[in-house]
């Protein structure tokens, strides 16, 4: 007899929408923190959203991009305030994201430039960038 | 969003404020942009002026003039203690704005500090985006 509880073949495809996570450890105030070794997940096709959390609460005061780059488009100009681009916990964490964004993902190369607006209550402190990453429906 | 064939692109002006001063600024529009769709607005006296149980209150004045003056949008006061700047509880809106910048042409405008007591200088960033043409 054949066994019921048999699992179904595994049929591997790649979800419509992902997350990708750069975390950013900043060390002391005012500190520049670079990361320009990342790339989006190949297996997407689009960028469609960015939003920026942190595990200290005050230390979105004053902090900045001074870069963020996705290939060769700038996303935010120099000294864009990280604050534009997060919400906290009252946010549902799907409304949190700033979904003003459309880029090519395909293993592009993020580069950022973040700089610490000296207002974190302990350090060091980790930014975490969250991208959303998306597949056209088929 | 726009169309498939435009993305958002975003850029600020820097003012410094001198206390009791009007302060100028004029910003030259990059070319690429076709239509500007949003404003924003912070400053940074908000958190540098401390805690305390000082009652959030007017400081200055902006007016913001787009296309050569044909346009004037843009018309605030400035609010000391403003906690959307600090607060993280909720999401940034941007002020939706309709502007078709022609080429070359320039954001210009003024912000007038009210002088008041204990208010030093300060930098007022103006956030400004629009969709430029995908390429």
């Amino acid at each position: 007899m054949e066994n019921s509880l048999e699992r179904p073949p595994v049929i591997k495809t790649l979800r419509h929408v992902n997350y990708q996570i750069i975390p950013l450890v900043i060390a002391g105030a005012n500190a520049v923190k670079e990361e320009s070794s990342i790339n989006t997940n190949v297996n997407y096709d689009e960028v469609d959203g960015i939003q920026v959390t942190y595990s200290d609460p005050t230390a979105h005061l004053n902090s900045t991009f001074n870069q963020f780059r996705i290939g060769d488009k700038d996303i935010y100009p120099k000294g864009y305030e990280t604050r534009n681009c997060s919400a906290g916990l009252e946010t549902g964490v799907n409304d949190r994201y700033d979904e003003e964004i459309k880029e090519t993902a395909k293993g592009s190369t993020i580069s950022i430039i973040y700089v610490d607006g000296g207002n974190a209550t302990v350090y060091p402190y980790t930014a975490y960038v969250y991208l959303r990453l998306k597949n056209p429906l088929k | 969003m726009g169309s498939e064939f435009t993305r958002t692109k975003r850029f600020i002006i820097r003012v410094t404020v001198i206390s009791g001063e009007i302060n100028k600024f004029r910003y030259k529009v990059p070319a690429e942009y076709i239509k500007l769709n949003g404003f924003l607005m912070s400053h940074n006296h908000s958190w540098v002026s401390g805690g305390g149980t000082q009652v959030p209150s007017q400081i200055a004045n902006v007016s913001i003039s787009l296309n050569n003056k044909s346009s004037n949008p843009i018309n605030f006061p400035i609010i000391d203690k403003d906690d959307s700047v600090t607060r993280l509880d909720r999401k940034v809106k941007w002020l939706t704005l309709d502007e078709t910048p022609l080429k070359g042409e320039y954001i210009e405008g003024f912000i007038e500090d009210l002088g008041l007591p204990g208010i030093g200088d300060y930098v007022v960033k103006l956030y400004f985006k629009g969709l430029v043409e995908y390429n």
